[in-house]
């Protein structure tokens, strides 16, 4: 049984995991019965064509969308139906995120923006702020602290949004075509991020369409009609 | 949550985004609240007008007189005149346990006459009425100075008298006090032993009442021979009894003395101001009613409003709703936010529109009392305590009830769903 798992190394299983998605009387099988282990400290990649099913593995693994059937673990507990309270709980305790289209929410200044995790934690105003400032800053963009999202390039978006997504030192981070919306140079950049952060222990999971990107990761999965068809381990 | 500056950032920010449809918005409950505040205020002063005109009296009263019997009884012809006289008054008050005060009165009414009261070379045409003390507990009379009429003055039937404010300066100068001086009625000196004024200048009969002389009644019916008799009685009724049914017991018992046929209702006179006062409270409180229930519904509609704005709100920002739940945000910190929001835009302008609307009606009652404006029916138009709380209670249950639909919406949705959402 899956509680009984007690791997540390294995930070996130999931086992025959499936999902249907209703439209109108049609039902569309996105995951078929998608089997994930990911290792503490792994990075890997989820490639696939459009409407393979990665985004909606994503939101699955970040507790933002519900499953129909299978088994999911995320560092050692099992996710299994739960209030939103609980989800959302979770998530600011194990989980950042990073979108393709930033997600950053426009009136909060960058700092803002970055200390919003710690909000919800009910960290002091003063002590989220420091925080905030120390991610911006360790990302090269303390000099942006107070200006607001539409004053950033994307690629300063994007760095805002990967200090947001680990200022509450999340077990995992979950990142949806974070380089989709940046330029050749700029998502290099990023990735190179991604690389520091994954190097401090931090599991990252990065969907991507981008053979280049997916190349920086420790192994790729191919999700293909719902289910994980190939898995390749970087040499 | 309440008192953190990114609350109530977010909520300043919400407002500013859409300046022109929030201030359309707040004015709706603005409107709604103020036009409540006027409309109880201006139903108060109203009902204050007119109430005042009962303010001298004791409102649980009625007035019973003597009329030509209209039937024949026992023996007695029609077209017959019959007097109240002293045992009727003893007997009122010993057989019907309802009445609180009966009070027998005689009077020579001032139109009947011409010059009656003099003093010195002075002469002025007043009625005179003979009372016993317990017309005051009926007919409310400040004495300003002196005293009234006691029961000794009654007993030993003194010719003391008790003047109304308004007749002093008919009959003495300015400087001079009244009390204890002579004064002449129908060539009989009654020594002034009080002075009284009325409290209400907008009843019908205050002209006579303030300007009426009072003495005991043992000494008016003596003095002006009217022997025995009694004019009319006064009867206030006890409280928690109905002041008509008291009335036609009364009757009853003065017809069965008087040999009136029970069935003769024109032989007597009666005016119920309970009764009068009743109709006039039941149209008050008609008003009353119809004034909530239009200034509430027009409040609602505002309320309504912002409801219907905020579910605007909620979709506009399903997004950023969906990245604070990414975040970590949970549902009851997000209703609370949007819940928050409502309030202040129904709970800002609707505390505006309650002191602005307390303020107009402050201003009328100053101008009205700064001008002297005779206005009988129309007097310090107000909201009271309760009522203004009572509003504010509503209007606050209201933004509550007007923002958790919105907010149920925004947390019924998966974050996924809102992460996609791109209004």
């Amino acid at each position: 049984m899956l509680e009984k798992i007690h791997d540390k190394k294995r930070i996130l299983f999931l086992k025959n995991i499936h999902k249907t998605y209703t439209q109108g009387n049609n039902r569309i099988n996105v995951l078929r019965g998608v089997d994930l282990s990911v290792r503490a400290g792994e990075m890997i990649a989820i490639m696939g064509s459009s409407g393979s099913g990665k985004s909606t593995l994503l939101n699955i693994l970040g507790l933002l969308d519900d499953y129909d059937q299978g088994e999911y673990m995320l560092d050692g507990e099992f996710m299994g139906k739960m209030s939103e309270t609980k989800a959302a709980a979770l998530r600011n305790r194990h989980l950042g995120f990073i979108f393709q289209s930033f997600h950053l929410i426009p009136f909060k200044t960058a700092q803002e923006n970055v200390a919003l995790p710690l909000f919800f934690r009910k960290v002091s105003r003063k002590k989220r702020n420091q925080q905030a400032m120390e991610h911006l800053e360790r990302l090269g963009m303390a000099p942006w602290a107070n200006h607001f999202p539409n004053e950033l390039s994307g690629g300063q978006k994007q760095r805002v949004a990967i200090a947001r997504a680990i200022i509450t030192n999340p077990t995992v981070v979950l990142a949806d075509e974070p380089t989709g919306a940046l330029d050749n140079d700029t998502s290099l950049g990023v990735m190179k991020v991604f690389k520091q952060i994954n190097t401090r222990g931090i599991t990252l999971i990065v969907i991507t369409h981008e053979k280049q990107i997916a190349a920086m990761t420790d192994r790729i999965l191919y999700l293909s009609e719902g289910i994980i068809k190939k898995s390749r381990i970087k040499d | 949550m309440l008192f953190s500056k990114d609350t109530w950032q977010e909520i300043a920010y919400t407002i500013q985004q859409n300046r022109i449809r929030s201030l359309m918005t707040v004015f709706g409950v603005f409107w709604g609240v103020f036009m409540l505040v006027i409309l109880v205020g201006v139903a108060t002063g109203l009902q204050n007008g007119a109430y005042s005109a009962y303010r001298s009296y004791a409102t649980n009263t009625f007035y019973i007189w003597t009329r030509i019997t209209t039937k024949p009884y026992k023996g007695y012809a029609i077209g017959r005149s019959y007097y109240f006289n002293n045992d009727d008054t003893r007997i009122l008050r010993e057989t019907i346990p309802e009445i609180q005060v009966v009070a027998p009165r005689g009077s020579m009414r001032a139109r009947d006459t011409y010059n009656n009261v003099s003093y010195k070379d002075k002469a002025a045409t007043l009625t005179i009425y003979g009372d016993e003390p317990q017309i005051r507990d009926i007919n409310l009379m400040e004495i300003t100075r002196g005293r009234f009429l006691n029961r000794l003055d009654l007993v030993q039937k003194r010719k003391v008298a008790v003047m109304g404010s308004e007749s002093v300066p008919l009959l003495f100068p300015e400087d001079q006090n009244p009390i204890g001086q002579f004064v002449c009625i129908n060539d009989i000196h009654f020594q002034i032993v009080g002075i009284f004024g009325l409290p209400n200048h907008n009843s019908d009969d205050y002209e006579e009442n303030a300007k009426a002389i009072f003495l005991p009644l043992s000494t008016f019916q003596q003095t002006f021979n009217w022997g025995e008799i009694v004019g009319w009685f006064s009867i206030n009724v006890k409280l928690g009894f109905d002041a008509e049914q008291v009335k036609e017991k009364a009757s009853a018992l003065l017809a069965r003395r008087h040999f009136v046929a029970p069935n003769d209702k024109r032989a007597f006179g009666s005016w119920n101001m309970a009764d009068r006062f009743k109709k006039m409270a039941d149209l008050f409180t008609g008003i009353r009613f119809i004034t909530w229930f239009v200034g509430i519904f027009t409040m609602l509609a505002g309320i309504i409003g912002i409801s219907n704005i905020m579910v605007i709100v909620v979709r506009e920002r399903t997004r950023e709703i969906g990245i604070r739940r990414a975040m970590g945000a949970s549902p009851l910190s997000i209703m609370v936010q949007l819940i928050l929001e409502t309030l202040v835009l129904t709970s800002v302008p609707g505390y505006v529109a309650l002191v602005l609307g307390v303020g107009v009606l402050e201003v009328v009652d100053k101008v009205i009392l700064f001008l002297n404006v005779e206005t009988k029916m129309f007097q310090h138009p107000e909201i009271n305590l309760y009522a203004g709380l009572g509003a504010l209670v509503l209007l606050t249950l209201g933004g509550v009830f007007a923002g958790m639909i919105p907010a149920l919406g925004a947390v019924r949705m998966k974050p996924a769903d809102a992460l996609r959402q791109n209004y």
